[in-house]
């Protein structure tokens, strides 16, 4: 499964509305939508740091980073030198 | 199999540290309203201020299992005690570990490690409590650094710390900042007349224009602010949740041991059965919520994401059987469980502030629920 994928399938299986028709694209803002709660902030970091065997420094730790599925797997590939 | 050793004796020696040092003298930190400088130095030399953070910085390098046996050791013998523990390691140096720069760190811990130095984490405001991000302590860039104007309440350790993460906003951004207590400004006021945490030296905590160098933001100035108050939160949940445990073990330990010496109608109360029934929920409710410390205790030391609600649901669970066996305890001592004379009373009251702190148990219930719809349903 490709990263883009991953952290898809990782969303989708955290989102905090349970209407069946929520969907986000890749380049959806999760946070701004509301689509996940504030503890998912820290769950991804989790996540990201598990899956992707990176570890994510003080620096990286700006909200802009992960607002996306597309800005997560930019932030993952550009740790893992991709 | 060798750090398992080294990890159990430093907990072993904690529970012997709380029933020399710090259970007979509860009753009077409560009475008093004040920890202790002794007690804080002891623990300081003891390593426990920082007892989940690495070695490196001066703590013990505890993993999350460890730490939450250390924490339900010293919350055992007491509340503002272990409460101390809970600030220092779970809510300021876990926050600063996890997202201060190098340079906050290398400055901060080791001062925090040895006690030189006391941080406070001031979140709650006077009108804003469970709704974190609608925060209204104030900061303006100025220069190269920034100003704060605001009001903090319920500070624990507020009232003795020599520095604060405040979290302040600026528009739509907010933002972490390291504010020391000798800065311009800066002034705290002792809040007494508590339910409990009577010696955890909560205070509020006014900011008027205080100058903050830049160097003192923890995390980006704006983004990291999810990450400062997310991180302290999850930490500070998970020493909540065993701090329930610990307070629900200690009022069935004061339980147990009154109704096997208390007699009643020429007999010892445990031997009826009402009052056996009661035991026997307080021993399940116990030993249930010791096992969702430790699940959590075990995903968090492995890195697993879904450690953030686990942790979550044992703090509601905890604090709930924790309030829940301490008034129990208080029913079977009878008249005796109301009087400060006995420790139950102090527990019954230490009990309800656990429901409350770190997130209120509606406010577990309704990320748990969430957890729960998009977990459990059959598509």
């Amino acid at each position: 499964m490709q990263p883009a994928e991953k952290i898809r399938e990782f969303i989708s299986k955290n989102l905090a509305v349970y209407d069946e028709g929520a969907v986000f694209g890749d380049d959806d803002n999760i946070f701004a939508l509301g689509f996940v709660d504030s503890p998912f902030a820290i769950q991804l970091i989790c996540f990201i740091e598990e899956e992707f065997q990176i570890k994510v420094a003080d620096d990286d730790l700006d909200i802009e980073n992960f607002t996306t599925v597309n800005r997560v797997v930019e932030f993952v590939r550009g740790k893992k030198g991709l | 199999m060798g750090d398992v050793l080294r990890q159990e004796e430093i907990v072993n020696e904690a529970r012997r540290f709380a029933d020399e040092e710090v259970r007979p003298r509860a009753g009077e930190f409560d009475e008093h309203e004040e920890l202790p400088r002794d007690i804080i130095s002891r623990m300081a030399e003891k390593r426990y201020l920082l007892a989940s953070l690495p070695e490196a910085y001066g703590g013990l390098s505890l993993d999350p299992l460890y730490y939450g046996y250390l924490t339900e050791a010293i919350t055992k013998a007491c509340c503002s005690t272990g409460g101390l523990i809970t600030v220092e390691s779970s809510l300021v140096g876990e926050a600063l570990l996890r997202c201060g720069s190098r340079d906050l760190k290398d400055k901060w811990l080791p001062l925090m490690a040895s006690g030189e130095k006391i941080g406070a984490f001031a979140l709650s405001e006077p009108e804003v409590g469970s709704d974190a991000g609608a925060i209204r302590t104030r900061y303006q860039p100025e220069g190269s650094g920034f100003v704060l104007n605001g009001r903090k309440k319920w500070i624990s350790f507020g009232a003795m710390a020599d520095f604060f993460i405040v979290l302040a906003s600026c528009g739509d951004q907010k933002t972490a900042f390291i504010v020391e207590r000798e800065f311009n400004g800066v002034r705290t006021q002792p809040m007494k007349g508590l339910l409990a945490r009577r010696a955890s030296h909560v205070a509020e905590v006014e900011l008027e224009n205080v100058h903050v160098p830049a160097e003192n933001v923890i995390g980006r100035p704006g983004g990291g602010f999810s990450y400062v108050v997310g991180t302290a939160l999850d930490h500070g949940r998970y020493s909540i949740a065993w701090s329930g445990v610990a307070v629900a073990q200690e009022a069935l330990d004061a339980m147990v041991s009154y109704a096997r010496k208390r007699r009643q109608f020429d007999k010892r109360i445990c031997e009826f059965q009402l009052v056996q029934g009661i035991i026997a929920d307080a021993v399940t409710k116990t030993h249930a919520a010791r096992a969702l410390c430790i699940r959590a205790g075990e995903l968090r030391k492995r890195g697993d994401a879904s450690a953030v609600v686990e942790t979550t649901i044992a703090k509601y669970f905890a604090s709930k059987v924790a309030v829940e066996v301490a008034a129990d305890a208080v029913q079977v001592h009878g008249g005796n469980g109301c009087s400060s004379s006995y420790p139950v009373e102090r527990l019954f009251r230490e009990a309800k502030v656990l429901e409350i702190i770190e997130g209120t148990s509606q406010i577990q219930q309704q990320l748990i629920a969430r957890y729960g719809l998009r977990q459990y349903c059959r598509r």
